[in-house]
């Protein structure tokens, strides 16, 4: 397997309309995700867009509507939209989920789990081989929340997730707010999952906000961050050097100043993991050095 | 991989769709509580999405947009093609068929409307030059709105009588 290392993207922000000023106005910000689905290719880029992309931030595609583990054939024009739009932003990579969305002539209108097949894994290696050959930059695939599950898994999440990236060279966009919603609504544990992902593969990494409805927890991004997804970012940042981190929020759209104190949490979970990381670093090196 | 695996996949996920946006049966295995919670999540979704992407409709409709969305949901599904947009676009034209449209509801429409031909499968993007009118009322007025792909667009309103 080769290795994709991603070029670093720093602090990010899924990018929408309502958030245009407030994104506009914060100058740390390395990249910006937009959604594939809203943007058009037979028009002018969003002028914001367009502004950022003038400051030298770099702008990731996302698709959300692909239906990489979909049994059903690859919608082509939703592929060559995704590739048209890579080129059009200059994109270094484009990302999707490991999820259907349709079957059997409905849409779901939304990211739905796969089953933990072997015969699944098949299915979701030949989609994405499919994709990657159409696509002009590397694919990078995101981990979903679930809200339920298929019966009778044949390999839990870390091994479904790894065996996919593994048999496409695929990079990995870790959700770590999907992370936190699995442990929460299915049990697990966040940490021996990091242990048992390819960490070396993440292109960058989604952090959300949700809330608990009757005792489930829900990925609304309309809310903010919980400590707990906030504690996972810097669990990740001590074990592994991330390229990039962004916040997504799609709903109850925050004033400047709420979505600047949401990133500058993000940043502050970041720096602690990092700090960590490298003391880590200096520990291992002092006993290497005490043992020679 | 073999065809069958596909076909097997493909009568699974169709079945698990069904159960959730539609009237099918719980699969065999599956917590029949937690598709419950998916599928007022994904209703939940759906509605919000649609308020996103037409702001005048849910101004328009207000408190009761939830309330109106739901009863659309229930008897139409989601559009192949357009997403959010399209959805909405569906639940404009059911809005007023049951009532009225405010003008900025109009001119939304009309603004997709030149942008887009509408389908019994969603939205799909005009390739050819197109106009489209919208007579307003307050005041009396025409609106024109035209537009060529990859070029441009352009609108004219003609005010009537004064």
């Amino acid at each position: 397997m080769t290795s994709l290392r991603v070029s670093p993207l720093g602090l990010g922000i899924g990018w929408r309309p309502e958030l245009a000023l407030s994104i506009d106005r914060r100058h740390d910000l390395g990249f910006v995700e937009v959604v594939a689905e809203d943007i058009a290719t037979d028009a002018p880029l969003p002028e914001p867009i367009e502004q950022l992309r003038r400051r030298g931030v770099i702008v990731i595609p996302h698709g959300v509507s692909l239906s990489l583990g979909g049994a059903e054939p690859l919608d082509r024009g939703r592929l060559d939209h995704l590739a048209r739009l890579a080129e059009r932003v200059n994109a270094p990579l484009v990302s999707e989920h490991l999820a259907f969305v349709r079957a059997g002539g409905h849409e779901s209108g939304h990211l739905l789990p796969l089953p933990r097949t072997r015969e699944a894994v098949d299915v979701v290696v030949e989609n994405v081989r499919q994709a990657q050959r159409v696509l002009p930059v590397p694919l990078a695939l995101e981990n979903i929340a679930t809200l339920f599950n298929w019966p009778d898994p044949e390999l839990d999440e870390a091994a479904f997730v790894t065996e996919i990236l593994e048999r496409t060279d695929a990079l990995l966009l870790l959700d770590l707010e999907n992370v936190y919603a699995n442990v929460r609504n299915h049990g697990g544990d966040a940490l021996e999952f990091f242990g048992q992902l390819p960490l070396d593969r993440i292109a960058y990494v989604h952090v959300a906000g949700g809330i608990e409805r009757g005792g489930v927890y829900h990925d609304t991004h309309a809310h903010d961050i919980p400590a707990g997804v906030l504690d996972l970012v810097s669990e990740l940042c001590a074990r592994t050097s991330v390229p990039g981190i962004m916040l997504e929020r799609d709903d109850d759209f925050p004033t400047p100043n709420g979505l600047n104190r949401e990133l500058d949490r993000i940043a502050a979970a970041i720096s602690l993991g990092a700090e960590r990381r490298t003391s880590l670093i200096r520990e291992s090196q002092l006993a290497t050095t005490s043992r020679s | 991989m073999s065809a069958a695996a596909r076909s097997r996949l493909a009568t699974q996920q169709a079945a698990v769709v069904s159960a959730l946006v539609s009237d099918g049966a719980i699969p065999v295995g599956f917590d029949a509580e937690h598709l419950h919670v998916a599928t007022e999540s994904l209703l939940r979704k759906r509605c919000r999405s649609v308020a996103r992407a037409w702001p005048t409709l849910a101004r328009h409709l207000g408190l009761e947009f939830p309330e109106q969305f739901a009863a659309y949901a229930e008897t139409t599904p989601q559009p192949r093609h357009g997403g959010p947009l399209a959805d909405g676009r569906g639940f404009a034209n059911w809005t007023r068929q049951r009532g009225w449209l405010s003008e900025a509801v109009r001119l939304q429409t009309l603004a997709v409307d030149v942008r887009f031909v509408r389908s019994r499968d969603g939205l799909h993007p005009r390739r050819w030059a197109t106009i489209k009118f919208a007579w307003l009322t307050q005041p009396r007025r025409l609106v024109i709105a035209l537009r060529w792909p990859r070029i441009g667009e352009r609108w004219f309103t003609v005010r009537l009588g004064w």
